[in-house]
Formats: C-alpha cells, sequence, structure tokens
C-alpha cells in the first residue's frame, strides 16, 4: 500500500519536478516523526546560526541581521508546504522583502523588470532576437546605473537588481541556446530571485543546471545538515578574517623592509578568507531550501600548482567561465586553429574573466574601472595558468609518469614546497591587485631590497618552519582515524556542527567571555564588534572584493542597519561638482537643487552649500566664513541640518549683540578641501564678500591630510602658484611620475612645515582685511583627538592670533556609531549635526568678545 | 558503425588509466568512478577525452555536451557515446 501511495506521490512531483529522480522524504509524510526529528535538529542550528550572526555583527550592512527572523519564518514555512509550491513560495518570500526594503516603486520595478526578462528568454522569436531584446534591455538599465541619467530609487532598483541577473541571466540564456529548457516556470523564477541575493550583491555565480538537478536530490536531512554545515564554516572564516584584520593586517604605507614586505603580502591574501565566509553562508543558506548545491571554495591555501589553484579558488566562477566561454571557444577555434589551441583559448578566457569582473563591479558599484593593474594581474594568472596547462596537457600527451609515491615523505616535502611557492606568488599577485595603481605596487616591492642579514635567515627559518609543519600535518593526515573525522561529508557534521555553535554562542555572553584574560577579552569584543578599522576601510579603496562585499564611503552596500539609507544619502553628490585644473581640484556647481530619496542638496547662486546671501553687506550684518571641508558641508543631511545653518539660524534668534543686527555665515564647505584649499580660497573668494570673521576648521590628522592632498596635487600635474609649495616639492624631490606612495613618503618630513605655512597665509590675509581669524578644532565620529597634536595646532594658531575655538569632546558619551550615517560613511548624521552644533554655538559665545566686532 | 556498450567502455577505460592515472596510485577505476566530479579529470584532460572520443568512434561533440551529464563516468560515456553513435 504505502508503495503504491510512494509511486503516486513520485509521479506527481516528477510531473513538476522532472530531475527529481528520489522522492523526498518530506512528501512521504511533512509531519512523520523521523521528518520532524531532522526538521527539528535543523532549526536549532538555524536559529544558533542566526543568534551568533546576530551577536557577532556577522556582515552587518548586509541585512541578514535585520532581517534574521524572517529568514527563519521563511525556512519553518518553506519546510511544512508541499515541494510543489516551494519554489513558488521561495519568488514569493524575495518580493516580499523586495517590497519592504526598496517600497512599492522600486520594488515593483525590479520585479517587473526581473519578470520581463525571464520573459523574454521565452518569447516565441528567434533566439538572437531575445538575445537582442535582452541586451537593450541591460543597455537602459546601464545608462540609469552609470547615473547619467539621475533618478535616485531608479539606480538604487538596478544596483539590487543587477546581481541577480547579471550572471544568471547568461547561464540560463546559454542553457536555452543549447536545449536545456527548464521544466518549471517558478524554478526558473526562483532561480533568478534567491533572496539571499538582495542580502550579498556579491554572490556566487549559481549554475541553472546544477540548480535545478540537485533541487531535492538528497535526503532532506542531508541537504540541512550540508547549508548548516556551510554556513558555520563561512561563521568561522569570518571570525578568521576578523581575527587577522585585528591582529596583523598592516597598511601598504607600513611597508619599509623585506619582512614587513612579506608580511604585507602574506596578510593582504589571507583577507581572501572574507569572501570565502560569505560564499560558504550563502550556500549554506541556499542549501536550507532544498538546492543540494555542490562546495564553492576548496582548501584555496592548499593549491600546489596553478592549474590546481584555478580548479580551488571560486569553483562556481570556474565553472560558469569553462561551461560558457571555455568550451564553446575551444570548440570554434578546434576547427581553425591547428597550432597553441589551448594558449589561444586560454588567455581568451582570461581576458573575459577580467572583463567580467569589471562588468560585476560596474553593476554593483556603479564605476567601471579598467585599470592597469587589473590587466597586469589576470595577465600574469591567465598566462601561469595557461602554461601549467600546456605542461600538463603535454605530460598526459607523452604518457609521462612521476616515479614519486605520493604517500612518501619526500612527495610531501616536494607538494609543501609547491604549495608555499604558490603562496608566496598568490600573495605578490594580490598585493598587485589590491594596489591602488602600478607605481604604488613597484614602490612597495622595491621596498623588499630592504634587509639585515638577521632578517634574511629568518625569513628563511620561517619559511622551512612551514614547510616541515607542512609535511607534519600530511603525516598525522595518513592516519586513517583522523583523516576520517576530518574529511567528512558535510551532512556528517551534526556534532561538529552544533558543537561550534554552541561555543560560539556562549562566548556572545559577557558572563562567559570574563573565563578569558582581559587582553583576549577586549580583542573577542573587537571579533564580535566587526566594525572594520581603519586599516581595512584604506584597503577596500584598492580593494576588488572589499568594494564588492561592503562598498566604501563612496560605495556603500547591504541593505542592513544604515548602509541603504546612507548609499541614498551619498547620491545627490554625483554631479555636484566640476572640476578645476587647479590647486582646488573641484568647485561646487551654483544654483543646484538635487533631490535625493531622503535628503536634498541645494547649493546658491556663489557655489556654496548655503543659502543665497547678497554680495554687498546689509548694513549692521557681522559675516563670517566657514573654511571647511565635508563634514562642514554637512554631506548626508540636508541643507538646513547642517551646523552652521543651525548656528546661524540661532544666533540670529538669540539676537547676541545689539550692535548686529544680523549674522551670515557663509559655508565655503565642500567635500574634499583640505588646508590647501582653504588658503586658496582666502586668497582668491572669501574675502569679496566682506567678510567680518573667518573660521578654519582644522581635525585630527591635519598634517597627514595635507600631505596626502598636496602628494595628490602633484600627482595629477595640477599647477601651483604658490612658491612656498613649489619650494617644498623641489627640496623633497617629489616627482609627477612617481607613485603616491612615494610622493607621500618625499613630503612627510615637511608635513609641519606645510600645515604651519597654510595656517600663517589664513592668518596674515584676515589680518590684511581686517577679519578676525578663527581657528576651530573639530572631533571626527572616528578617530579620537590627538591631545599632544591638538595642543600643537591651538597653541601655534595662537600664536599667529586666530582665536580658537574648542569642539572637542562634541558627541559626550553617545556612541559613535549613533551619530554616524552608517559604518562606512561616517560623517556626521541628523544627531551628529545637531551636536556639533550645540558645541559650535557655545564656543562661538564663549569667544562672544572677540569675535564679534563689526568692523 | 555496430559497437558494443562494453567495448566502448573498455576503451575508454583503457585510455583513461593510461592517459590519465597512470602516475596516480588510483587503479581502483571501477565504471561508475566519478571522473569530473570526483576530481580525476579536469578541464584540459576533459577536453582531451572529448578528443579522443571523437577520433576513436567518429562521433562529434557539441560545446554543451562536455559537461559531468555526458563524461562523468565510464558508464555515463559509454552510453553517450553510443547515443550518437546511434543518431
Amino acid at each position: 500500500m504505502y508503495s503504491v501511495q510512494t509511486s503516486i506521490k513520485m509521479e506527481r512531483i516528477t510531473k513538476y519536478f522532472p530531475e527529481i529522480s528520489v522522492l523526498p522524504e518530506n512528501q512521504v509524510g511533512l509531519f512523520e516523526m523521523t521528518r520532524l526529528r531532522s526538521f527539528f535538529l535543523a532549526l536549532i542550528q538555524f536559529c544558533l546560526i542566526l543568534f551568533v550572526v546576530t551577536k557577532y555583527n556577522f556582515e552587518k550592512s548586509s541585512g541578514v541581521i535585520d532581517y534574521a527572523q524572517y529568514l527563519l519564518v521563511v525556512f519553518v514555512l518553506h519546510s511544512f508546504i508541499s515541494i510543489r509550491f516551494r519554489p513558488a513560495f521561495l519568488f514569493l518570500c524575495c518580493v516580499i522583502l523586495l517590497y519592504v526594503v526598496f517600497g512599492i516603486l522600486a520594488g515593483s520595478f525590479m520585479i517587473g523588470t526581473g519578470l520581463s526578462l525571464i520573459l523574454i528568454c521565452h518569447l516565441p522569436i528567434k533566439f538572437n532576437f531575445r538575445l537582442c531584446l535582452v541586451l537593450l534591455i541591460a543597455l537602459m538599465l546601464a545608462i540609469f546605473r552609470t547615473e547619467f541619467i539621475y533618478v535616485p530609487w531608479m539606480t538604487i532598483a538596478i544596483m539590487y537588481l543587477a546581481p541577480l541577473f547579471m550572471f544568471r541571466l547568461i547561464v540560463y540564456l546559454y542553457e536555452i541556446k543549447t536545449g536545456y529548457l527548464p521544466a518549471n516556470k517558478w524554478q526558473s523564477i526562483s532561480y533568478f530571485f534567491l533572496f539571499p541575493n538582495i542580502f550579498f550583491l556579491f554572490f556566487p555565480i549559481i549554475d541553472y543546471k546544477t540548480a535545478i538537478k540537485n533541487y531535492y536530490q538528497a535526503p532532506e536531512r542531508e541537504i540541512w545538515q550540508k547549508g548548516i554545515r556551510w554556513m558555520v564554516r563561512g561563521l568561522i572564516h569570518l571570525l578568521c578574517y576578523r581575527f587577522i584584520c585585528l591582529t596583523v593586517l598592516i597598511s601598504q604605507e607600513s611597508v619599509q623592509d623585506l619582512p614587513s614586505l612579506l608580511h604585507y603580502m602574506a596578510v593582504n591574501y589571507s583577507l581572501i578568507l572574507h569572501i570565502s565566509a560569505i560564499f560558504h553562508f550563502i550556500i549554506g543558506m541556499i542549501c536550507m531550501f532544498g538546492f543540494n548545491l555542490p562546495q564553492v571554495f576548496d582548501n584555496y591555501f592548499a593549491a600546489i600548482s596553478f592549474v590546481d589553484l584555478w580548479r580551488r579558488i571560486n569553483i562556481y566562477w570556474r565553472d560558469f567561465v569553462l561551461k560558457v566561454f571555455f568550451y564553446p571557444i575551444m570548440f570554434m577555434y578546434k576547427k581553425r586553429v591547428k597550432k597553441n589551441l589551448l594558449t589561444i583559448t586560454m588567455m581568451t578566457v582570461f581576458v573575459i574573466t577580467w572583463l567580467l569582473h569589471s562588468y560585476q563591479l560596474f553593476w554593483i558599484s556603479g564605476r567601471f574601472s579598467i585599470k592597469l593593474n587589473d590587466v597586469i594581474f589576470w595577465l600574469i594568472i591567465g598566462a601561469t595558468i595557461t602554461i601549467n596547462s600546456i605542461v600538463v596537457e603535454r605530460n598526459s600527451l607523452l604518457g609521462k609518469v612521476d616515479t614519486i609515491n605520493k604517500e612518501s615523505v619526500p612527495y610531501y616535502f616536494i607538494s609543501m614546497g609547491k604549495m608555499l611557492g604558490m603562496l608566496v606568488f598568490m600573495s605578490l599577485m594580490w598585493s598587485l591587485w589590491y594596489s591602488r595603481t602600478l607605481e604604488d605596487w613597484f614602490f612597495i616591492l622595491s621596498k623588499g631590497g630592504s634587509f639585515t642579514s638577521n632578517q634574511l635567515l629568518i625569513i628563511v627559518i620561517v619559511l622551512l618552519s612551514i614547510l616541515v609543519m607542512g609535511v607534519l600535518v600530511k603525516l598525522v593526515l595518513r592516519n586513517e582515524f583522523i583523516n576520517k573525522l576530518i574529511y567528512r561529508k558535510p551532512h556528517e557534521t551534526l556534532v561538529l556542527t552544533l558543537f561550534s555553535l554552541s561555543i560560539l554562542a556562549l562566548f556572545s555572553f559577557k558572563e562567559v567571555q570574563s573565563v578569558l584574560p582581559k587582553k583576549s577579552q577586549i580583542l573577542f569584543a573587537d571579533l564580535m564588534n566587526g566594525s572594520p578599522n581603519l586599516v581595512e576601510k584604506d584597503n577596500a579603496e584598492a580593494g576588488y572584493y572589499d568594494l564588492l562585499i561592503e562598498g566604501d564611503e563612496e560605495n556603500t552596500i547591504g541593505i542592513g542597519g544604515k548602509s541603504l539609507k546612507s548609499f541614498m544619502r551619498k547620491r545627490p553628490y554625483t554631479n555636484a561638482y566640476v572640476l578645476t585644473n587647479d590647486i582646488m581640484y573641484r568647485k561646487m556647481k551654483p544654483n543646484l537643487k538635487i533631490n535625493g530619496i531622503d535628503h536634498n542638496f541645494e547649493s546658491n547662486a556663489f557655489g556654496m552649500r548655503d543659502k543665497n546671501y547678497s554680495v554687498d553687506k546689509p548694513a549692521g550684518t557681522y559675516r563670517i566664513a566657514l573654511l571647511g571641508g565635508s563634514y562642514q558641508m554637512g554631506s548626508g543631511v540636508n541643507n538646513d541640518q547642517v551646523f552652521e545653518a543651525i548656528v546661524e539660524e540661532r544666533i540670529n534668534k538669540d539676537d547676541i549683540d545689539s550692535s548686529i543686527r544680523l549674522v551670515e555665515i557663509f559655508n565655503f564647505s565642500a567635500g574634499g578641501y583640505y588646508l590647501l584649499q582653504q588658503v586658496e580660497l582666502v586668497n582668491t573668494t572669501v574675502f569679496k564678500y566682506d567678510m567680518d570673521g573667518a573660521i578654519y576648521f582644522a581635525h585630527t590628522g591635519e598634517r597627514t591630510k595635507v600631505i596626502h592632498f598636496f602628494a595628490n596635487s602633484i600627482k595629477r600635474e595640477l599647477p601651483i602658484n604658490y612658491p612656498f609649495l613649489k619650494n617644498i616639492q623641489k627640496l623633497s624631490g617629489a616627482k609627477s611620475y612617481m607613485s603616491l606612495m612615494q610622493i607621500r613618503e618625499l613630503l612627510l618630513p615637511y608635513g609641519d612645515t606645510i600645515m604651519k605655512w597654510g595656517y600663517k597665509e589664513i592668518a596674515e590675509k584676515c589680518k590684511a582685511n581686517n577679519v578676525v581669524p578663527i581657528w576651530g578644532y573639530m572631533e571626527t565620529t572616528t578617530e579620537y583627538v590627538d591631545e599632544n597634536e591638538f595642543n600643537e595646532l591651538k597653541a601655534y594658531a595662537e600664536s599667529l592670533g586666530f582665536v580658537t575655538l574648542d569642539l572637542r569632546d562634541t558627541y559626550g558619551k553617545i556612541d559613535r556609531k549613533d551619530v554616524q550615517l552608517s559604518e562606512w560613511n561616517t560623517h556626521p548624521n541628523v544627531l551628529g549635526q545637531k551636536l556639533i552644533a550645540d558645541k559650535f554655538y557655545s564656543e562661538l559665545m564663549k569667544n562672544k568678545n572677540k569675535i564679534f566686532k563689526i568692523k | 558503425m555496430s559497437v558494443e556498450i562494453n567495448q566502448v567502455k573498455e576503451t575508454v577505460k583503457t585510455y583513461i588509466v593510461e592517459r590519465f592515472l597512470k602516475n596516480t596510485n588510483d587503479k581502483q577505476l571501477t565504471n561508475s568512478t566519478p571522473l569530473i566530479s570526483g576530481g580525476l579529470i579536469d578541464s584540459i584532460l576533459t577536453m582531451q577525452l572529448v578528443v579522443f572520443l571523437e577520433e576513436q568512434f567518429k562521433v562529434e561533440f557539441q560545446a554543451h555536451e562536455v559537461d559531468v551529464d555526458n563524461l562523468d563516468s565510464i558508464d555515463i560515456i559509454a552510453a553517450f557515446v553510443l547515443k550518437k553513435l546511434n543518431g
């Protein structure tokens, strides 16, 4: 009786899912005891994972934490509905998420465009016409993505829609072209609208055939446990990544000799753990919904050759490239090219791989970057893998045999040596890829020439130790018991995952952490916090993957926390400036009115982010020029929320002085303005408006910022009209053809001199125009005040006759995160601006008598 | 051309062992051993295998046919080659 029922059910399922060849146990009985037991085991672990994810702030910006409960509900409901409806249910869940996150307009646009693209793939017209239609839509979306036509909600919608389609649509069209037609339309739709993709824009390329063929192609409990195992692995990789960032990560600027160069390169390559963490987590999450997907990374650090690395690193990418490009290109050339077929194919494939990386970056970040170091990186990687492949092919064709026993100690030494070689090679390549420019990379490599014999000895000892340790590990792994223990199939790992999750969950409680030594407790707290440190942020500016995973200040990615809002905030500035070929570098366009999604940006007739003022000063008016950067301009908030506007209004309301009828604060600040631009403004613009006072705002790291800006000006060959600066450039030996890092290093000894010159210029010009020079020190939301620097700068400003305003301790005991726009865009938010306004006002009032003196 | 399935299996097996597995300790190649998904042969060796099959059995492969569905084990290869031969 049972078997008859089973076969009827099987028949029903194959009607909807022809690929399923075994009856999933959930269809035998959704509420059967054995299934319920497996389900609860998976549910407990999934709950623990989401608990750990929340407690350890796993990829905060992604939104997994914000929508953890939603994920849990989706998992439970999905597990108890008939398999027939599951793909449609997954699509529905994605639709709900899109509407909740992006609203009706953007959500509808994303769903409508997505469904239209799928529909076009199936139109009853010639394949090439369908392809053209898809390309046409892609082109239109690309125009909006470049913000050539700027519609804020559409920019965001495309940014989040593109990752669902940018690769999967290529795969899907390929399958249709080659005759693999999907039998179930809901499976196709849910293949595109994979809802973890909304959280993670940088997503592994899921193969359509693999997804369909592996849908419930194993007992459900096994797929669940596999998913859990991978999510746990992802969490562990992420903690390793954070540990590295917190303890051993150094910036390119810290590289001074061979040991620090090797340190930098090795640590930089190990940051690939971040990608591996996220990809494992994603694939694990997809497994929880029945897709029994294969592994995405396979011990890439253990690669012993270039081909081996290609086989192990980002397997989904490799499979995609092989399927859609490598084999078709090889077959295309096969009959035409008699010689070097493999070389031509491989090199073509690597050029495509490089372009696809740029293509991916474009859709997610909106930038299409073709950097020389990217080209060289892919060229070298492509060439090495090609050469290695040719050797493999030749050896195979010649029937060459390795006589050495692969289970012998000498072979272990050889393979460990190869592995070490690959690690060194990839570290070197990664440092190239993660360099801002090729010159920067050559510059840090040149530091490798500096070493002592002792350092060299230590390096050799370290490398040999790694070699010997690797061999020892291999010997230990020869033991069958240990081998079996380690190399378990993912679904056989219940004890391991449950144990790991319990430990992680336990240690998320402060009471449990207190058993650790004090130092470890602090480290653990940082590990759990997960906020990127300064070096990480610095790396993100140059790092390809960092840009895709979390973005940077310019390009916040993710729907979690404040990330999406921050992205919306950033957009108004895209077209707010015009580049100038002088030391100002850029100027704000006048009379702008840009409506962002949640804040607006307006500039006045003078090209300032401020209201309109008359050129001639009305009688009884006291005018102050405010000179600053993005903080003072109010990046990320409305015009009327900027502290300058708040203070101006308050001063006028409070009627601070009977002789002053009106106070006007002209906000000359703009994003990216530093001391040298303020000097230029003072020399060219500020005093045209009959000022009474001029405030220059300093920040933490004043000297470094001046050097960085001056170095950029030299690199960009901007004309420098100040003899003093020209002389400094000459004395330092900095030239525009040098790498930016080298220019900065050469200018470093002159930081103090340049800074003092700038202050003096502002003070002297103010005095010459009978204007009160005012110096303000503003605390940033990220760096704590360097008291020594503050005291030095203040003393120097006072010696030049500046009235000084101390805006330290602006945020009091408020958590800095509460005053930042987001984790990556740390400009003050509305609350931050309010607090700055309070502090600024109180400092102005403290110095009222020195400042408000009508001429 | 009349070819027996066992003949195909034997030819393919001999080729794989001679070409790809000679320098490994894995002599336990069965007709169902996963070749591609098991990591025994990679993309380059897969292409060599395809070229061999095309020459040996006078069949022609399409690019999209080079995948685990058609080449993952000796059994699968033999079935696929026979399907090709039989049109």
